[in-house]
């Protein structure tokens, strides 16, 4: 049934049938044809796969996020960070790894990240001179953190689909995080120098404390998140509800961007981006399934065992193998299929479930931004109106200083796990 | 050599565990290994209902399951769940493996499901980081995470208690940073997770006995011969014994394990106040989930 | 614009619409439970249950939409190597595989809708099937949305032929 499950599911794949679709009719065919089990299976695992209450969060993320790029607060945070990186050459460069770092903190995506940041910095960049591709991947890259810093989708699905704490998970992201905000930012600062680019950023910059004002309350709002989950006030998914309601309010009565007729056509756009990363995960709830009847889990931890040896050695494994299938897979399905595999061969090497989680989305979302198929590279190529080749040579930079960050991740468990032992969970 | 699998929730190494490899060790000797039994522990095949729903589809031959999720397919298994119906570990055993618990076993059939034994998950105590409860009245206002079982939520509620059912996952974190303040589970479930680093006071209620059934998918069994479901039963038998082991086992030595570790442990309550404080319990839903039940397995005990 | 198409159309905005009020709801209820937890002290117990059982019907509704504005996340960079002949009829085939798959959801979520009929949602106490209908529900309301992508693509491509 392996066989059939995994050649189909390739094929699929390859012939541009949708990822949902195709994870799920995989396994209609295996069912059929290699198994004695009833196809009811089908919608029973699909419908099971979604009944959960930590992955209502997903969908609440989503929408708040879908609120926030309309309601006027990736703007505000923009110009905080302007006004916060100063004006040291480069200061508008690093201003955009900056407000992806905040806009991360409220945002569980990294497309989202994207399109809400990039679209107003990389043309911002262009304007102060920056090549457009050179912009394009500082975007594509920092965009990234949107699924390494909490509130995190990928995250979610580790936690779920692997029966891990969520709130602990978040926790584990702050750290990898800021280590890859700091990196990016070395990165760009070294690059503007050597190059000469970003003389101009001070230029039409506004005062520190007129931008902390305008931005105070789009600010407010990851701690409104993290400090709510972690204060003991609500569960992920009631911070995911609540953040969805923070932010419909900023948008309609304090930023005023939103006007209550414009509120259907938001619900349905988050519906659909929504209800494409559910189907994805309702078939890949169904395929993990059929994957744990058939024993491979205990096969792939008995052969990484023999062959790997160490819990050193198996983690470059993973990161290899995930990196690789990050470049061609859409995360939300690769963190599914694989965390429920590989998770109890890293906890039967000694691994923390939770640095592990995390080692598996800052690789996914390293993925994300790798030639040929990341998806962050292409959305950026899109918002900065450049064929997506021409980004291939400048997002090497990036992504060697990410791999770097990734290898200290992946080793220093530390950096995941120390906030979490320091506030005791 | 035909392979079935059996599915539960609870790691390999707990008293399902112990059960799980009972009753696969009866059958591969009954069967002369013929019949092969893959234990999928932890959930890999999913959660309680999830399996309960897939036995009836046939996609999943065997399971331990807690009666929570078993009560929304056969609703007489909830009159296992009211607060302080049982009196003790014996009297609960005479009951289930009596006449009456196999009464309830049958009842599983018409859901499609076979009932094949009582395991256990043991008493239910309560745990908390607010205050010792020796009272009822001691219950006022606690934030208590329950099971989604209404009989379980509506026994806290009469106890003054606001119940909140919560996903096991998120529990532990939630406790640590107060968004709740205590839980109820079976001792050994209370030691597993070292509740004693969140959670300063237990108490033994024992406020509800938590049995477990091992349960077969009637389309399996439809499959084996007489012969076959003898041995079934037996090794269900098996597992169940191995379950019950385990728990007294464990229970004694969680209590101490409990206070070693400074939690402060109130061993003996007056179940008559807590009794009465529940009635309403009784009053209430009793006659929708089989009050005949319930009067018989008083009789029994008395 | 045929009548056919217009009722299809029709079929995929009333889908989708409806799985956007039921997000909303969803969230609200959530809202109201953290409400009804932090301020009144107390939890509601049917909340959680309820808004899991609309977002199933959020998510199974919406489907159609996703298929109709082609949001579904294909893996299409061997697709668009091939030329514009064989883009086409490996378009066709992709809407036949996904109205297989549809076909089968429909038929066996519909077939799991019946056999759920007895079981009681915890906290609820009514029937499993309410939540179940969401799958064929959502899958049949699907279909238009696949053929009508689908005929678009046609459209174009005729177009891209006779220039
Ligand atoms: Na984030
Ligand atoms: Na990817």
């Amino acid at each position: 049934m392996n066989v059939l499950l995994s050649l189909s599911l390739l094929v699929l794949f390859a012939i541009s049938v949708p990822v949902a679709v195709s994870i799920a009719l995989a396994a209609v065919l295996s069912i059929t044809f290699a198994s004695p089990l009833p196809l009811m299976v089908v919608p029973q695992k699909m419908f099971t796969g979604l009944d959960s209450f930590p992955l209502m969060a997903v969908p609440f993320f989503i929408l708040a996020g879908v609120i926030m790029t309309h309601g006027g607060i990736s703007h505000r945070l923009v110009e905080f960070a302007r006004a916060l990186a100063g004006g040291i050459q480069g200061g508008l460069a690093c201003s955009c790894v900056l407000t992806c770092m905040v806009f991360a903190a409220i945002s569980g995506s990294s497309v989202a990240t994207t399109f809400a940041v990039g679209s107003i910095l990389i043309p911002a960049m262009a304007r102060y001179g920056y090549p457009n591709t050179l912009a394009a991947s500082i975007q594509a890259s920092a965009a990234g953190l949107g699924v390494i810093i909490p509130p995190s989708v990928p995250l979610i699905l580790y936690a779920v689909s692997t029966e891990t704490s969520i709130t602990q998970l978040f926790m584990a992201g702050l750290g990898p995080g800021l280590l890859v905000v700091l990196s990016l930012l070395l990165m760009v600062q070294v690059w503007c120098r050597l190059k000469g680019h970003g003389l101009r950023d001070g230029e039409g910059r506004r005062p520190l404390w007129q931008s902390t004002r305008d931005a105070f309350w789009a600010l407010l709002m990851p701690i409104i998140i993290i400090g709510g989950i972690y204060g003991g006030i609500f569960t992920p998914t009631e911070a995911a509800a609540v953040s969805v309601v923070y932010a419909l309010t900023l948008g309609l009565f304090v930023y005023r961007r939103i006007r209550l007729r414009d509120l259907p056509e938001l619900f349905r756009e988050a519906a659909v981006a929504s209800g494409v990363v559910m189907l994805i995960i309702s078939a890949a709830s169904l395929f993990s399934f059929l994957i744990s009847l058939s024993d491979l889990p205990a096969a792939i931890g008995n052969w990484a065992e023999i062959y790997l040896g160490s819990a050193l050695t198996f983690l470059l494994g993973v990161n290899i193998l995930l990196l690789f299938v990050g470049m061609f897979v859409e995360t939300a399905a690769a963190i599914l299929v694989l965390a429920p595999i590989l998770t109890p061969v890293a906890v039967g090497f000694g691994i923390n479930p939770v640095h592990f989680g995390v080692i598996m989305v800052v690789n996914l979302a390293l993925g994300m931004f790798t030639p040929p198929l990341g998806v962050n590279m292409f959305a950026a190529a899109s918002v900065a109106g450049i064929p997506v080749q021409r980004l291939f040579l400048p997002l090497m930079l990036p992504i060697a200083c990410m791999l770097t960050a990734l290898l200290l991740i992946t080793y220093v468990p530390m950096l995941s796990l120390g906030l979490n032992q320091l506030l005791g969970t | 050599q035909r392979n079935m699998n059996l599915a539960f929730t609870p790691p390999l190494d707990s008293h399902y565990g112990d059960a799980g490899r009972a009753f696969a060790d009866r059958i591969e000797s009954l069967s002369d290994g013929e019949i092969r039994i893959s234990i999928k522990p932890s959930g890999a095949l999913g959660g309680e209902r999830d399996v309960v729903e897939g036995m009836q589809i046939g996609t999943v031959e065997l399971s331990i399951s807690s009666t929570g999720p078993i009560g929304n397919f056969v609703p007489e298994v909830y009159a296992l769940d009211f607060p302080f119906l049982f009196k003790s570990y014996e009297s609960a055993h005479k009951v289930l493996d009596g006449n009456i618990g196999q009464d309830i076993l049958e009842a599983f059939q018409p859901a499609g499901l076979i009932g094949l034994a009582w395991a256990e998950n043991g008493f239910r105590h309560v745990t908390n980081s607010v205050r010792p409860i020796e009272d009822p009245e001691d219950f006022q206002g606690l934030k208590l995470r329950t099971m989604e079982n209404e009989v379980h939520i509506a026994a806290f509620r009469a106890l003054g208690a606001s119940p909140t059912p919560m996903s096991w996952t998120e529990v532990l974190t939630s406790l640590q940073q107060g968004t709740i303040d205590g839980q109820e589970n079976p001792i050994p479930i209370i030691t597993a997770n070292n509740m004693w680093e969140i959670q300063q006071y237990a108490t033994l209620t024992g406020h509800a006995y938590s049995p477990a059934a091992v349960v077969m998918s009637e389309i399996h069994w439809n499959r084996l011969n007489e012969e076959e479901q003898a041995w079934f039963r037996e090794a269900a038998r098996a597992a169940a014994e191995a379950s019950r082991q385990t728990v007294a086992n464990n229970e004694q030595a969680g209590i101490e394990e409990m206070k070693a570790n400074g939690m402060s442990v109130v061993e003996e309550v007056d179940k008559q106040a807590f009794e009465a404080a529940v009635q309403p319990v009784y009053d209430q839903y009793a006659e929708r989930y089989a009050p005949e039940l319930i009067e018989r397995i008083r009789a029994a005990q008395q | 614009m045929s009548f056919l198409e217009r009722v299809g159309e029709a079929a995929v905005r009333l889908a989708h619409n409806l799985a956007a009020a039921l997000l909303a709801i969803a969230t609200a209820l959530v809202f109201f439970q953290v409400v009804t937890r932090f301020v009144l002290g107390d939890a509601a117990v049917w909340s959680e249950v309820t808004a899991r059982g609309i977002i199933i019907w959020s998510t199974f509704l919406v489907a159609g939409a996703g298929f109709r504005q082609g949001a579904m996340i294909p893996i299409d960079f061997l697709r668009e190597k091939l030329p514009a002949q064989g883009q086409i009829m490996v378009l066709r085939l992709v809407t036949l595989l996904i109205l297989i798959f549809l076909l089968v959801l429909v038929w066996q979520g519909w077939a799991m809708t019946e056999r759920v009929a007895s079981q009681r949602i915890a906290m609820l106490g009514f029937s499993m099937s309410y939540f179940y209908a969401a799958l064929p529900a959502g899958a049949l309301t699907a279909i238009p949305g696949v053929l009508l992508r689908q005929l678009q693509a046609e459209r174009e491509d005729a177009r891209g032929n006779s220039e």
